[in-house]
């Protein structure tokens, strides 16, 4: 079912609501970081560019361009916390020029088992639903590629190539790391993996074929549950779907909706950022950038109402006359003379009435 | 059909578009009027559920990542030059070439200096010298590279060579090559989540197409 867009605002107001309803408490950055936290964790951002400035104390500061980072470092050491968040962030866009995203989350921190990691799963999927009224939620597990890129390779280096193509669902190229020296048994498996996606019924079959090893049958259990227990047809899994893997382990997610070309929300699992970072909790949440939503479908009108008065007419009685209207839920608009260009559904001329 | 249904396919202008376009219709999505001469871009076969158009060969790439076009088929040296977030399904084995260094016979370089070097392919030569640990001064230029170490402007020239004829012509020569091209289909990432029958069933047709180009070519598969 296809709906019309909201804005920006609205939606970002309503998921954030969603989040409350479910005992994600509100979380507001009221400060600036500093370079370093970025700087540190370069891979972890979309973009390693970040907007600097300098403080008046000297220290190199940043405009945040993630909000993942920040949610961490607030973490005292086993603290357990699920926040929400609506933030603007900074990060260039496609043309490398900074813009300004709205983005919406959750993050939940603490001791992750298969239930919270279903109900942000589940979370997700109503922010695509509630956007879009259709979706696709793309899950797989980092533990997939990883299970057989390590075997195909120690190369750190090398993997890294090997993820590449691998979130390209690029066969060939897969194939073709055998002339570089990587197990040419394990790059059929990870050929064979890229190319799994589609609804659970049909993946989970093909993914149970590629090992019996108990580590990976057991990751695809995890999947499998999560898969039935979300029981929507929106839901895609998807064996490509991967993100560094010195911050991500384990589930890890894109969404899409009709229309627009790019993921709006993605999220995972990320222990091993919570590690990078000193904690020893368990993490996972996810972000939906509002800004790559199709702009909300103009109103046919500027206001319901345009109210126009005279030079000597009482504000007192204008003032009135706007907001009985408004109490009857129309948007209205008062001054002496219409904007140039500005359409209402309706006129009452209060300067005509005086007269 | 719903125009919703159609998957949207963006082929590149030219020699390269036609040759691929031929290998669409042996997979069986022919689309007749697209070689009829005419000012239309958008061709649809109702029949097939496929709407083609035609674009400029570097912004096919654009067009599918973008998700105006579901897949498309883009040169490698495209998408490694500014690496789009697409999937790359299939190398279609058209359109062979290769990237490389070419320069004045009997160049010999100079290490104590940056090499100098004019390229459409910045990115690309970038990682290519930055891998070799050549200090290089790049040189972006859009055309007529082969006229950058005539005129002085550059030592070499990064460039994609076909036959050799223009470098030749020119008093250039290979001086090595450094990356075999050739046409790929490429996805939308969304576009492939909502109509991943359909793009599949294209991806195994073409994937026929292609592998039995290779086997009558006598290509070892």
């Amino acid at each position: 079912m296809k709906k019309p867009f909201e804005s920006e605002e609205r939606t970002g107001l309503a998921l954030q609501s969603l989040y409350e309803k479910y005992g994600y408490q509100p979380y507001k950055m009221r400060k600036f970081e500093e370079y370093d936290l970025y700087a540190g964790n370069k891979s972890f951002l979309i973009s390693e560019n970040v907007l600097t400035f300098t403080d008046p104390g000297g220290k190199l500061m940043a405009l945040k361009p993630d909000v993942t980072l920040s949610v961490v470092r607030s973490c005292r050491q086993g603290e357990e916390k699920k926040i929400c968040y609506g933030e603007k962030v900074y990060r260039p866009g496609r043309d490398g020029s900074f813009k300004e995203i709205t983005q919406v989350g959750v993050e939940n921190v603490g001791k992750i088992d298969l239930y919270a990691v279903c109900e942000v799963l589940s979370l997700a999927l109503s922010s695509l639903l509630f956007i879009a009224g259709d979706a696709r939620l793309c899950i797989s597990d980092t533990r997939l590629f990883s299970f057989f890129a390590d075997k195909a390779t120690s190369n750190a280096a090398l993997r890294e190539e090997l993820k590449n193509a691998f979130t390209a669902k690029n066969r060939e190229e897969i194939l073709s790391f055998a002339k570089r020296g990587c197990d040419g048994r394990m790059l059929d498996r990870l050929a064979a993996l890229s190319s799994l996606d589609g609804a659970p019924c049909e993946v989970f079959p093909s993914l149970y074929k590629l090992s019996k090893d108990r580590a990976y049958v057991a990751a695809v259990k995890e999947l499998q549950t999560l898969a039935e227990v979300l029981d929507s047809p929106a839901v895609f899994i998807d064996a490509s779907v991967t993100g560094d893997l010195d911050y991500y382990g384990g589930v890890i997610f894109r969404g899409y909706i009709p229309g627009v070309g790019e993921s709006v929300l993605s999220g995972g699992q990320y222990d091993p950022l919570m590690r990078k970072m000193g904690k020893n909790q368990s993490a996972l949440g996810f972000a939906v950038c509002l800004d790559s939503l199709p702009p909300a479908a103009p109103a046919k009108y500027d206001a319901d109402l345009l109210i126009l008065y005279g030079e000597d007419s009482d504000p007192g009685t204008v003032l009135r006359e706007v907001k009985k209207e408004t109490a009857r839920g129309k948007t209205v608009y008062a001054a002496r003379t219409a904007p140039a260009g500005f359409t209402a559904k309706s006129v009452l001329d209060l300067k005509a009435k005086e007269d | 059909m719903k125009s919703g249904e159609f998957v949207n396919i963006a082929l590149p202008k030219g020699r390269l578009g036609e040759k691929v376009y031929a290998m669409f219709e042996k997979a069986g999505y022919a689309c007749p009027a697209i070689l009829e001469n005419s000012r239309r871009l958008t061709f649809e076969s109702g029949e097939t559920g496929v709407r083609y158009f035609w674009v400029k060969p570097s912004d096919a790439a654009i067009y599918v990542e973008r998700g105006a076009a579901d897949i498309g088929v883009a040169g490698k040296d495209i998408l490694l030059e500014y690496k789009p977030d697409v999937y790359e399904l299939l190398d279609l084995g058209a359109g062979k070439c290769r990237m490389a260094v070419a320069g004045p016979k009997g160049f010999k370089d100079d290490p104590t200096r940056p090499l100098r070097a004019a390229t459409k392919f910045t990115r690309i030569a970038s990682e290519y010298f930055a891998s070799r640990g050549r200090d290089v001064d790049l040189i972006h230029l859009n055309g007529s590279i082969e006229l950058a170490p005539i005129l002085g402007l550059s030592d070499v020239i990064v460039d994609i060579v076909e036959t050799g004829k223009t470098l030749k012509e020119n008093g250039l020569v290979v001086l090595e090559e450094f990356l075999p091209i050739s046409a790929r289909l490429i996805s939308n990432k969304a576009s492939y989540a909502f109509k991943s029958v359909k793009i599949k069933e294209i991806l195994a047709a073409l994937y026929n197409v292609v592998n039995t180009e290779k086997t009558s070519d006598g290509t070892k598969i």
